[in-house]
């Protein structure tokens, strides 16, 4: 089942470590957390928060004009913020519109508190629609409920940029960022598109995010919450400017556990294995393993169980981004692709808090340099969803 | 540019509308002119500019539900019952159950959770304690929230985005890849596209399509008033959504879902399912103009119906049908003729076009897999939906309509199109059980 490589040819990601690839590279291979305790007053009534949030982008900075920035909110920004600076990088080669396809994993949007809290307010505590509709909802800002599609993000994107391709926006988490990366690839594969993106966002830490994520089980068993947005770029081989290309997408796969019967680390493993079979090598040509690690013990357990039965005694290098930057759910995928990536290019394995698991080499005590040839990046969505994308530095 | 030659059939199928609790009820409906679009009654919409909707009758789900899966009616919303109970006929008709392999069936559905209501923002709000004097400035009490009970924390799951995805993937035992669409109105043809490449892929064998909304809620209803989308100026509501007639002025939103079993030609045939059609190509683009106004020259509605056409490896001229979005509004009815002219030619002057939005109303995530399913029962019945209410023949819309009569004609491939706010088009190219 060997699959034609496709070349990655730009990336674009908003951490709070900053904007681009370096600042979050530095910090991870730092191995400090930008985690720290959420002091935010609307989350006062939650137990205590870790979070890494990314600073607020102005919209001119990502070059949206005023009437489309009314319709953004952050999480639209952080999106724009890395497809901007991926497109400032890397400039598109000249490709037809409608050969340019987009892809994106879209976390929640949730209702700001500012948008209706003061609607609300004007109803005087009780339910009086003629009074809400008359006056309450003067106070919601008229293109609220478009800032509230998660699709808006991904359309803002299309229109600044012009792809005419082919499109879809997947939600919520790391499962709907997966499946835009694999639609992505086979939309290049296939030849539907000479171009692809593929982005994943994370959605906007609020009292709701928290909620959800306290509802889910994630929170508070996992680490902190992150913001961010990764995009990644991938072109026809044959279009590629070798000077651009930064890695190759060799496999990937996605494999779906219903958990409850004891199939995630079934699947995890499964996921792997697609992903390594259409790359075309053996699990101990796995130089790097980025894996998912989000701290919930199941999952994590899980995905242990799945890599000691996928590697046996063999330990690849090992690196999981969660323990600095937190869990960007619909953000992490790109954002550990593109750590993958870069990892490759740069030979060096960045220390990981995850390595005392014992399937790693160690880590521990800083970032090692050595070739690295293929990268296997693990990830698990919501509902059971298993994803993996093998990466490697050459063709 | 094709994609796989795995060809992908509809082996069932099902739908909840304004008018009918199922799909034969509906088309039978709809080839009678009826229109589904009545004062909302849901809540009150006094003083508001529109107060017209298409809304499902409640009796039609309850006497659907069938209690199967009742450990999941906590999580589900009236979109996703609506969905459950077009899923439950589709996967009937398709004999669903009958297939073992279950790590083989997929889920893809165009959906867009459930808004907040103004209830459930008043129940909350007492719980908002502002600081410093500013009314947006404070924190949430949230151990008040939870010990008072004012707050139902089963709504957080209810909002996601992907609950219809996976409340049907439980219900139905679909252990196979799972896609969740949040494109707008463009979400349920989308997620038809996505299973069928999912198919030809041999990702899966077989997949549930489809899409739901249930947007008949205050705030999910204020969101389009204040956009200006709505019909505004109309005589009754059921002559407010015209397509294509000169005196549109906005589209009528309404409620409903449509579910589709789609799955590989090789898998239907071995395991004996009667197929209804078959999904011969897909085409999506995006416009790439504007959030909320479709780009001038129609052109990502050009891209994704040549693409859906190129894709099925047809001629423009075989198509012998289009369902049109047909939204009702003045923009969309005369770029959609556009397009359509700009692709078909002059085989556009002979090509039948009509829009199910006539009746139905715009279902929003839905539309797509409605008029998707309704356009391959046209196929099976040999008859063309007409377009109710028009009256007014506009210049700039000079094609034929099917006018307020249903068609008998026998035809067999049939174009589907459903446009998205943001942007998203995507197209279906239909063919009907002659074509399987």
């Amino acid at each position: 089942m060997n699959f034609r490589a496709i070349p990655i040819t730009g990336v674009g990601l908003v951490t709070a470590a900053g904007r681009g690839v370096e600042s979050a590279w530095e910090a991870l291979c730092a191995g400090l957390s930008l985690l720290a305790t959420d002091a935010d007053p609307e989350l006062a009534g939650f137990p205590p928060i870790e979070t890494s949030r990314c600073a607020r982008i102005d919209p001119e900075s990502i070059g949206a004009g005023r009437r489309a920035a009314r319709i953004m909110g952050h999480h639209t920004h952080m999106l724009l913020a890395a497809v901007h600076d991926l497109m400032a990088d890397a400039p598109a080669p000249e490709i037809e519109e409608e050969d340019i396809a987009f892809f994106a994993g879209m976390d929640s949007v949730d209702p700001g508190k500012d948008d209706l809290i003061g609607s609300v307010r004007k109803t005087s505590g009780r339910v009086d629609l003629a009074h809400f509709f008359s006056d309450g909802m003067n106070a919601i800002p008229p293109l609220w409920p478009l800032g509230l599609l998660n699709a808006i993000g991904f359309s803002q994107s299309a229109i600044q940029y012009r792809w005419r391709g082919e499109n879809a926006v997947f939600s919520a988490g790391a499962g709907a960022t997966a499946r835009a990366v694999c639609e992505a690839a086979d939309s290049v594969g296939a030849g539907k598109a000479r171009l692809a993106l593929c982005a994943g966002v994370s959605g906007v830490v609020s009292a709701r995010m928290l909620a959800r994520a306290q509802r889910r089980g994630v929170w508070p068993q996992s680490g902190g919450l992150a913001e961010g947005a990764g995009v990644i770029r991938l072109q026809k081989p044959q279009d590629a400017d070798p000077s651009n290309i930064l890695g190759w997408l060799k496999g990937y796969s996605s494999v779906r556990a219903l958990e409850k019967r004891g199939g995630l680390a079934q699947a995890i493993r499964e996921s792997a294995q697609g992903a390594l079979a259409r790359a075309g090598f053996a699990p101990e040509q796995v130089d790097l393993l980025v894996i998912h690690a989000e701290g919930e013990p199941r999952a994590d357990n899980a995905e242990a169980e799945a890599i000691r039965a996928l590697f046996g005694d063999y330990k690849p290098w090992g690196l999981a981004t969660k323990g600095v930057f937190g869990h960007l759910w619909g953000g992490s995928p790109a954002l550990d692709l593109i750590m993958a990536t870069k990892a490759l290019s740069e030979g060096a394995a960045p220390p990981s808090p995850a390595a005392e698991g014992g399937f790693f080499r160690d880590t521990a005590d800083g970032s090692r340099r050595d070739e690295l040839k293929n990268a296997l990046v693990l990830l698990q969505g919501f509902d059971g969803v298993c994803a993996a994308f093998a990466v490697g530095k050459n063709a | 540019m094709a994609g796989s030659d795995r060809r992908v059939v509809i082996t069932g199928y099902g739908a909840m509308t304004p008018l009918g609790g199922d799909v034969a009820s509906t088309f039978d409906a709809a080839r009678e002119g009826r229109s589904g679009i009545d004062v909302i009654r849901r809540f009150d919409p006094d003083r508001l500019p529109c107060r017209i909707a298409g809304e499902v009758d409640d009796a039609w789900i309850a006497s659907q539900e069938n209690g199967a899966g009742r450990r999941l009616d906590k999580f589900s919303t009236r979109g996703v019952r609506m969905m459950r109970v077009a899923v439950s006929q589709a996967a009937r008709t398709a004999r669903l159950g009958e297939v073992s392999e279950r790590k083989r069936i997929g889920v893809a559905l165009g959906s867009h959770g459930d808004h907040p209501d103004v209830e459930e923002l008043l129940r909350i709000f007492p719980y908002w304690k502002p600081a410093n004097g500013d009314p947006l400035q404070g924190g949430w009490d949230i151990t008040g929230l939870k010990s008072r009970g004012a707050y139902d924390l089963m709504t957080f799951f209810r909002r996601k985005s992907d609950v219809a995805t996976s409340v049907v993937a439980l219900d139905f035992d679909c252990q196979g890849p799972m896609v969740s669409i949040c494109s707008a109105c463009a979400a349920g043809a989308q997620a038809i596209g996505e299973s069928v490449r999912l198919i030809r892929d041999a990702k899966a064998d077989v997949m549930v399509a489809g899409g739901c909304e249930a947007p008949i809620t205050y705030v999910g209803f204020l969101g389009f008033v204040l956009l200006t989308a709505l019909v505004e100026r109309y005589e009754t509501p059921q002559s407010a959504s015209r397509p294509f007639d000169r005196r549109r002025n906005g589209f009528v939103m309404s409620e409903g879902a449509g579910a589709m079993i789609l799955e590989s030609y090789e898998h239907a045939r071995a395991r004996g399912a009667d197929i209804l059609g078959e999904v011969l190509g897909y085409g999506d683009s995006s416009d790439a103009f504007r959030i909320t106004d479709m780009h001038p020259r129609g052109l990502g509605a050009v891209f994704a119906m040549k693409k859906a056409i190129e894709d099925a490896r047809l001629a423009p001229d075989q198509v012998e049908y289009i369902n049109a979005h047909g939204t009702s509004t003045p923009k969309n009815d005369s770029t959609e003729t556009r397009a359509i002219k700009e692709v078909f030619g002059a085989h556009a002057e002979k090509l039948p076009v009509s829009s199910n939005k006539s009746m139905i109303g715009h279902t929003i995530g839905a539309a797509g897999a409605v008029e998707a399913i309704l356009a391959v029962e046209g196929m099976r019945r040999s008859e063309i939906l007409p377009t109710i209410n028009y009256q007014n023949s506009d210049p700039k819309c000079d094609l034929d309509y099917v006018p307020n009569e249903t068609r008998v004609l026998a035809h067999r491939v049939t174009l589907s199109n459903s446009f998205g706010f943001g942007g998203q088009n995507a197209c279906l190219c239909l063919g009907g059980p002659e074509i399987a």
